[in-house]
């Protein structure tokens, strides 16, 4: 299986046009290392509904707060609950602007980057593949 | 000067443009809590305009162009703080200048 890495963009003062860095995904599976409470994601659709499902690998406490996204409360194979999001676009194309809350139980040690850090793996639907756009940025 | 309320960026997803207003003529200001927010301006007119967030402690200001329509993406800026506290007046707020208004928005957003 091959993934896509995206190394999340730097929000920074002197401004980030955030359009040129939201791309269609070129893999089913989009890679990235997070960081703690500062990283959020955007995913835009330009016809129908694309979704990105992240794996929760580790129990959740807070099952509620962990399947909050639209879609979401489908417990996976371990029983544990996805992080789902989706964006629905009628005709013209739209955005949803989100965070992944409890990172630490998305996060896959069977994932690492190049330093060795755990990265989390958004799986894209068709759609995403076809008429979705993602990305990912990092607050100082 | 218009205030503005940050919204808050969350599990369930936003649509950021819907979170923008048109930009105050005198300018717009806001309160955050916390260091993780950014302000995204978008410019619809043909001319650029010049985005300004005054530095309150005698630093450097925040100087951003926001470029034409016709320069897309480039007329759609998002704005994050170095340091936000040297961004912060003595009233408690961020304040944001704009060389012209016309046809630009702007919002506030906040991370958890």
């Amino acid at each position: 299986m091959t993934n896509q890495t995206i190394v999340p963009t730097p929000m920074v003062a002197t401004g980030v046009a955030q359009e040129s860095f939201i791309a269609q995904p070129s893999e089913a599976t989009v890679l990235y290392t997070p960081s703690a409470n500062k990283d959020f994601i955007v995913i835009g659709s330009s016809s129908g509904t694309v979704t990105v499902t992240v794996q929760a690998i580790s129990p959740c406490n807070m099952p509620l707060a962990c399947y909050q996204g639209a879609g979401a409360g489908k417990p996976n194979d371990h029983g544990l609950h996805n992080f789902i999001m989706s964006v629905t676009s009628t005709g013209t194309y739209v955005e949803k602007t989100f965070v992944i809350p409890y990172i630490d139980h998305y996060v896959d040690p069977s994932n690492l980057d190049v330093n060795g850090n755990a990265q989390v793996a958004l799986a894209c639907d068709a759609g995403m593949t076809t008429n979705g756009k993602i990305g990912i940025f990092e607050m100082p | 000067m218009a205030t503005l309320t940050p919204t808050l960026l969350s599990s369930t997803g936003i649509t950021e443009s819907s979170s923008m207003v048109a930009a105050g003529s005198c300018g717009d200001k806001f309160k955050v809590s916390g260091n993780r927010c950014f302000i995204r301006v978008t410019n619809a007119a043909a001319n650029s305009r010049t985005v300004t967030i005054p530095n309150q402690q005698g630093g450097v200001d925040i100087t951003v162009l926001v470029d034409t329509l016709g320069n897309a993406p480039a007329n759609d800026k998002m704005i994050a703080f170095p340091s936000i506290d040297a961004f912060i007046d003595a009233d408690g707020y961020i304040n944001i200048n704009y060389s012209a208004v016309t046809s630009v928005t702007v919002g506030v957003f906040q991370l958890p």
